[in-house]
């Protein structure tokens, strides 16, 4: 019994070792846009910002008028970069901001 | 001669067969290209025009590209393949001639000179020129000799064209409305009527009724309304009284709008058609087809 009990601990106590480690590899950032009303027009923006180092992933939150990108932890966001790519595309550039959380755990009232 | 200024009107309608985001079937939108995006727009219209002796049937497949300078000037280009066919009643028989081939293709810029946006919506105008090309078959002929010039597949002229186009977009609908202007050159001592044209178009979003987090393809209800007045073609410098007038359209359609695919449907009718003399007047416009981003 003794020894069932230390197989499961050390399995969850691994588990939890390397979730944590997964979850520090990757940040997330929110590009709010203004300007971008129907899904057509998101896909100029979308396909630049695919292409920057470190994304890993790309969501469109046409509602709110946001991107939500998964970034290499090892990677910084270029605030110009990004704004060149919204300006680019014909739509104003309203903010990067850095979330620990993916978009699904997020606030949308921010 | 009547047929002239169906086909006229024709090249009118695929001058403004240009593509770019959710937009107007009929005509232009000052919604932007991205820099360095391309957009296709593949475009099937079938024109029917006819009276008691005459009858007019046009198809024409537009293929479009438009590519992004950057986020406020965008250029396009328009190629069309064209397949028309008359039948006219003379002596009690029916007199029937045709062609087919590659049209007049157009170029045009577009320039963004104001825009609004707004966490919910966007209002743009935008000013437009370009030229139409007379890349078309001018010269066609069949058993009876050389085609009258609206049968032809290019009308043989260098056309210039311009406007203004603004835009009011929020996720719920879409406004557009647009002024043009086309004027006409001289090719086989022919010389097409001026053309002044006035747009409208309302976009409803019909699907989802209700938005949520993500990017979900929209569905539009779409109606336009298109007001296009021309003036008198001249041939060998004199006026033809039978060309020339104003009419007004209606087109109810619908799109559905995905990232990167528009597929859309219209159907224009006539409400109004004032013309001149025994001008051919317009049955229907259909057009069916799709953009898409790459």
């Amino acid at each position: 019994m003794k020894t069932i009990f230390g197989f499961f601990a050390a399995v969850i106590s691994v588990t939890l070792l390397f979730t944590g480690a997964v979850l520090a590899d990757e940040t997330h950032y929110r590009v709010d846009v203004e300007g971008m009303n129907c899904p057509f027009c998101a896909y100029g923006i979308e396909k630049k910002l695919k292409r920057l180092d470190g994304v890993e992933q790309v969501e469109v939150d046409l509602t709110h008028g946001q991107f939500w990108l998964k970034v290499d932890d090892a990677i910084t966001m270029s605030e110009e970069t990004v704004s060149t790519i919204v300006r680019d595309a014909g739509f104003t550039f309203k903010g990067l901001t850095r979330h620990d959380e993916p978009h699904s755990q997020s606030d949308d009232s921010e | 001669m009547s047929s002239v200024r169906c086909s006229i009107r024709f090249a009118l309608l695929l001058l403004f067969a240009n593509g770019t985001s959710a937009a107007p079937i009929t005509f232009n939108t000052a919604l932007p290209v991205a820099k360095g995006e391309f957009i296709n727009r593949e475009l099937l219209i079938l024109v029917r025009s006819d009276d008691a002796v005459r009858n007019l049937d046009v198809t024409a497949l537009a293929s479009v590209l438009g590519y992004g300078i950057n986020g406020d000037l965008a250029i396009f280009g328009m190629l069309p393949y064209v397949n028309k066919e008359m039948q006219v009643t003379v002596g009690g028989a029916r007199v029937r001639r045709s062609s087919k081939g590659f049209g007049d293709a157009s170029m045009f810029a577009r320039y963004t000179f104001f825009k609004q946006n707004a966490s919910n919506h966007t209002f743009r105008i935008a000013a437009f020129g370009g030229v139409k090309a007379p890349t078309g078959d001018d010269n066609e002929t069949d058993t009876l000799g050389r085609l009258p010039t609206p049968l032809q597949s290019g009308s043989g002229s260098w056309d210039g064209f311009g406007g203004v186009v603004s835009t009011y977009q929020t996720l719920a609908f879409e406004i557009d409305a647009q002024l043009s202007y086309t004027a006409k050159g001289k090719a086989n001592d022919f010389e097409g009527g001026n053309e002044l044209r006035l747009d409208g178009s309302f976009q409803y979003r019909l699907l989802p009724r209700t938005l949520s987090r993500g990017t979900p393809a929209f569905v539009y209800a779409v109606i336009e309304a298109n007001v296009l007045h021309g003036s008198r073609n001249r041939r060998f410098g004199n006026p033809d009284q039978n060309s020339g007038g104003t009419s007004i359209f209606l087109s109810p359609g619908l799109q559905y709008v995905n990232k990167r695919l528009i597929l859309e449907g219209s159907i224009q009718l006539p409400v109004s058609q004032d013309l001149n003399g025994t001008a051919l007047e317009n049955d229907y416009v259909a057009r069916l087809g799709f953009r898409w981003n790459f």
